[in-house]
């Protein structure tokens, strides 16, 4: 099936016990973590926050929460990007250290695959970090009552 | 098809095979005889083949309710149905197809396939999947015996509130709607757990994260989602429930409370619950298409980012089927951003399965049909889903049949046909016989057309104005046509539906053997014969890649794997006195660890009839149905968690201690799975908690709040108590760490006490308010959450009370410590909940 068109794993001209030690470097479980789950839950705590902040501003019936919501893409909408930013740097790093026996059957070890995972996250989830705090240019930020 | 890499019978020394030593384990995990045998069997083959068969029954009654409908609509002015029936019919459908079918389906599917998958031997919990399959049974016939009372719930199996509260609602319909699915909740979250748990522990070695097959990681996205979305449906059928007994007023306006409240938390729950649905259709698709394209998957990482990614921003969706109900414009402007942008993960999956089939050698046989059949089919429902969540097009279809066409592209589109695909990939492996390629290939094309022919018109349906959820129309609004066309369409569909059994039935007589491997597929769960034993895996294979049976020439392991190997030595063909396992790290599937897997019992059998007792004893409110309901869950309380002797000769034979080259039996801390289970049960905890604190902070400031914040007195006495919890926590917990016997015993009598008198303080505050819960919002809330707080008392106290009879009679016993350790985690539990509580009902208010 797939033989011809990819090498055994078990082959030892490609596998030089690669399979099963992969030789790349293990990168720390902190950066792993916040580059493969920092962007969603950035997002969720933004989401939140800003569905609260809308709803208290309009509930006290105050000026303002519009500039608010909007300012809240800053910090989280950074720091999603910036997740981002580092799960890419420390993947090409890998990428620039692994051996050329590498890549073969699997494409990268545990820490590519999710640092790949973590590049794609951080683009999705900025991005909505930034369309939902710009919703209010759009809208009017309080339910109109009418007459 | 050609053959994989990895021989059938792959000659490494690992799998030479003592044949003594093989019958006594085949033995051991062989399958319980007679009647009382099929009660007591509790192996994930024979429980999963019996939930698969449930599910698709409940499938095909839910299917024929959809006929029914179908049939009053195709003309008007019918009177096929009266308006009753049709409204009970609809409801009926919906709760059916969404409760009893598809999620126990889901879950069947994996309880079966997942540990054949992930190269273990069974499921972490097979008592809590037995207790799982009979709770559910019992839950949906629970749900269908109103139909013999002639109260079959009618409000929708959405249940919007006031339409589903005793008023516009009177008799038992809605009570036994709500009972009925909390029992099937709790038995799909206990699934959803234990395949959580599964997936992250319970692997072959090698098996790391970027190895996982696909499936398995859509498994984990599902159980998370499960019980994140489920714990508020089961909080909010707790609050209709009470409200529905005249015990609260969380929904009374009158009384301070809120509809708006139930539609918040029931669609928090119902619109993850579609990608709950959608998100495993999407593991199996992905499982499929590698194999006939005859390539390695397109852009794994990708795809499995898309599907956390769905996973995440679903919770994000809910309030886009409340458009119309007049929240804030920017606040709608926050859930429209996400459903849209939820189109793009969705279109990764899709662009990636029509990558690896373009770039493929495509084999056209039925179950790569059905895939291309959903790819079409949900590609529509989600141009119309992109469409709907919009606000200002949603407004103008809202509660049309244009909603209806969108829903059933999507589920029937996204999840149905994935199904029908796994059935024709999966079940030569279930029965051991191919099914009938032609009779496959027929089923595909009548259900394309048919589908399209019943559903494609409610578009159009929709945007002439036809509403959903009515009973019948008037001619002459030009609906007339389209109607009929929808319902040919839909009897041909149901019909085509049901080929599946005819195929089956002639498979079983009449299909090829299958073979381990008739796809020649990549995946370990091929690897095993057809149909499995239930004593799988003898030898517990070594994975070095995705697709080990494409990419290896052994599943033995290398001799760079020497360490691993002698690790894992007691588990090759072997234990034989007692049921035994592999555990293994979460991210890299290293050997950490030995796990005693339980033998067949009645005991998950008795306990489903005490609950199915104690719902029908609350929903009549009779004690003397509840009484004997609840003993029978105390006795099989006590029965499920009895010591035995398989556990004793675990414990002999493998001892609690790693040493050089062994691995420990895992008993007692992270190592063992009733650890991660425990966390597991306090995330739903907590989930039920933050569900209750949402709801009362949503319904602050109505009326019968109080202008002042609550007496204080028992509430601070009480938070005294929780720190003390904390500390006798700390060291009877220390206790069982440093095997400091004394300090263990100590702490663990005084947090028994502390738990005891916590009740006291928490019902004090209470009494304190001087209100009764259904005086008004306000007390409804605050009063659940003390009771919710009791609760969790409660269970600290029978965790405890069990810690220290082991600590006085078999205090060396390691599963005491084991015990002992959940309730560590409870007791923190307890004590930070509290304190949470404290500071929302008793600080802020005066902070405010």
């Amino acid at each position: 099936m797939v033989t011809g068109a990819r090498r055994s794993a078990d082959d030892p001209e490609r596998r030089g016990g690669e399979s099963a030690r992969p030789d790349e470097r293990r990168v720390g479980a902190a950066t792993l973590l916040f580059s493969f789950l920092g962007p969603p839950v950035l997002w969720a705590i933004h989401f939140n926050l800003v569905y609260f902040l809308n709803t208290l501003f309009c509930s006290g019936g105050w000026g303002g929460g519009d500039v608010v919501v909007m300012l809240t893409a800053l910090p989280f909408g950074a720091a999603s990007a910036a997740s981002g930013i580092i799960a890419y740097r420390n993947w090409r790093e890998l990428r620039e250290g692994r051996s050329l026996r590498v890549g073969l059957v699997e494409t990268g070890g545990r820490s590519s695959v999710l640092l790949v995972m973590g590049v794609a996250a951080s683009v999705l989830f900025t991005l909505l970090i930034v369309l939902e705090s710009f919703a209010p240019i759009y809208v009017p930020p309080c339910a109109e009552v009418g007459p | 098809m050609e053959t994989g890499t990895v021989p059938r019978v792959d000659t490494h020394p690992y799998f030479e095979v003592d044949e003594a030593r093989s019958r006594e384990f085949e033995r051991v995990w062989g399958a319980a005889r007679g009647i009382l045998g099929y009660l007591r069997e509790i192996n994930n083959i024979p429980i999963a083949t019996r939930y698969i068969f449930a599910s698709f029954a409940f499938f095909l009654v839910g299917g024929s309710f959809a006929l029914l409908m179908r049939t009053q609509l195709a003309v008007p002015q019918s009177d096929f149905l009266d308006p009753r029936t049709y409204n009970q019919l609809f409801t009926m459908h919906g709760t059916t197809m969404m409760f009893l079918f598809v999620i126990p389906f889901i879950e069947a599917v994996a309880n079966y396939f997942l540990p054949l998958m992930l190269g273990t031997r069974d499921l972490p919990f097979p008592r809590m999947t037995t207790l799982a399959l009979w709770t559910y049974i019992w839950g949906g016939l629970f749900i269908f015996t109103s139909f013999l009372f002639g109260e079959a719930p009618e409000a929708g199996w959405f249940a919007y509130v006031p339409l589903s509260n005793r008023e516009f609602s009177p008799g038992l319909g809605m009570d036994f709607w709500d009972i009925g699915l909390s029992v099937a909740e709790i038995a799909a979250m206990g699934a959803g757990a234990e395949l959580l748990i599964a997936v992250l522990r319970m692997r072959a070695p090698g098996q790391a994260l970027h190895r996982l097959p696909i499936f398995a990681w859509a498994m984990i996205v599902f159980a998370f989602m499960i019980i994140f979305a489920f714990t508020p449906l089961i909080v909010g059928t707790l609050m209709l429930e009470l409200d529905r007994k005249a015990l609260t007023s969380f929904f009374v306006p009158e009384n301070g409370g809120d509809p708006l409240l139930w539609q918040h938390l029931f669609w928090f729950f119902g619109h993850p619950e579609v990608y709950i649905m959608f998100i495993p259709a999407l593991g199996m698709v992905s499982q499929i298409v590698p194999v006939f394209t005859r390539r390695p998957l397109v852009g794994y990482p990708l795809v499995v980012m898309a599907m956390i990614a769905i996973g995440f921003v679903s919770f994000g969706l809910w309030v886009h089927h409340m458009f119309a109900t007049g929240l804030s414009p920017t606040a709608l402007g926050f859930f429209a951003a996400a459903s849209l942008l939820i189109a793009i993960p969705s279109g990764v999956q899709i662009f990636a399965w029509i990558a690896t089939i373009w770039t493929g050698r495509p084999v056209w046989r039925t179950p790569l049909l059905f895939v291309v059949g959903f790819i079409l089919i949900f590609v529509m429902g989600g141009v119309t889903g992109t469409m709907v969540g919009s606000v200002p097009f949603d407004l103008q279809v809202h509660d049309s049949f244009f909603v209806v066409a969108h829903f059933h592209y999507v589920l029937i589109g996204g999840v149905v046909f994935p199904f029908y695909a796994m059935l024709y990939y999966w079940m030569p492996k279930v029965t051991g016989r191919l099914l009938s390629e032609r009779l496959g290939k027929w089923q595909f094309w009548l259900m394309f057309v048919s589908f399209n022919v019943a559903f494609f018109p409610m578009h159009i349906l929709g945007l002439l104005g036809m509403p959903r959820r009515i009973y019948t129309y008037e001619a002459g609004l030009g609906w007339e046509t389209l109607n009929l066309v929808s319902t040919v369409g839909a009897w041909v569909f149901g019909l085509s539906a049901s080929l599946i059994a005819v195929n089956l039935l002639w498979s079983l007589k009449r299909g090829k053997p299958a073979g381990a491997n008739p796809w020649n597929a990549g995946t370990l769960e091929w690897w095993e014969p057809s149909p499995p034993p239930n004593a799988q895996f003898k030898f517990i294979p070594f994975v070095r890649s995705r697709d080990p049976l494409w990419d290896q020439t052994t599943l033995g392991p290398l001799p760079e794997e020497e360490h691993e190997e002698r690790l894992i030595e007691p588990l090759r063909s072997a234990p034989t006195r007692w049921r035994g396992a592999l555990i293994v790290s979460a991210l890299d599937a290293r050997p950490i660890a030995i796990v005693q897997m339980p033998r067949s019992t009645i005991w998950p059998f008795v306990m489903s009839v005490g609950f199915v007792t104690t719902f029908a004893g609350l929903l009549v409110e009779n004690l003397w149905i509840l009484g004997p309901g609840l003993a029978v869950i105390g006795i099989s309380i006590i029965g499920w968690f009895w010591p035995d002797k398989d556990q004793d000769a675990a414990i002999e034979e493998i001892g609690t201690d790693p040493g050089p080259g062994k691995l420990p039996l895992a008993i007692a801390g992270p190592i063992s799975n009733g650890w991660w289970a425990m966390l597991v049960f306090l995330l739903v905890m907590a989930t039920a908690l933050a569900t209750f604190i949402a709801s009362y902070f949503y319904l602050g400031d109505g009326p019968g709040w109080p202008p002042v914040a609550p007496p204080a007195r028992s509430a601070t006495l009480a938070t005294f108590v929780a720190v003390a919890v904390a500390a006798t926590t700390y060291i009877f917990a220390r206790g069982v760490r440093r095997k400091t016997l004394r300090a263990r015993r100590i702490g663990l009598i005084a947090t028994a006490a502390l738990a005891l008198a916590f009740l006291v303080p928490a019902y004090g505050a209470w009494t304190e308010l001087g209100l009764r819960a259904r005086d008004s919002a306000y007390a409804s809330a605050v009063v659940t959450i003390l009771g919710f707080e009791w609760l969790m008392a409660i269970v600290l106290l029978v965790l405890v009370a069990g810690s220290i009879a082991w600590a006085f009679g078999k205090p060396k016993d390691p599963r005491g410590d084991g015990l002992a350790l959940l309730a560590e985690l409870q007791g923190y539990f307890m004590t930070g909940s509290w304190a949470v509580v404290f500071v929302v009902l008793y600080l802020l208010p005066r902070l405010w």
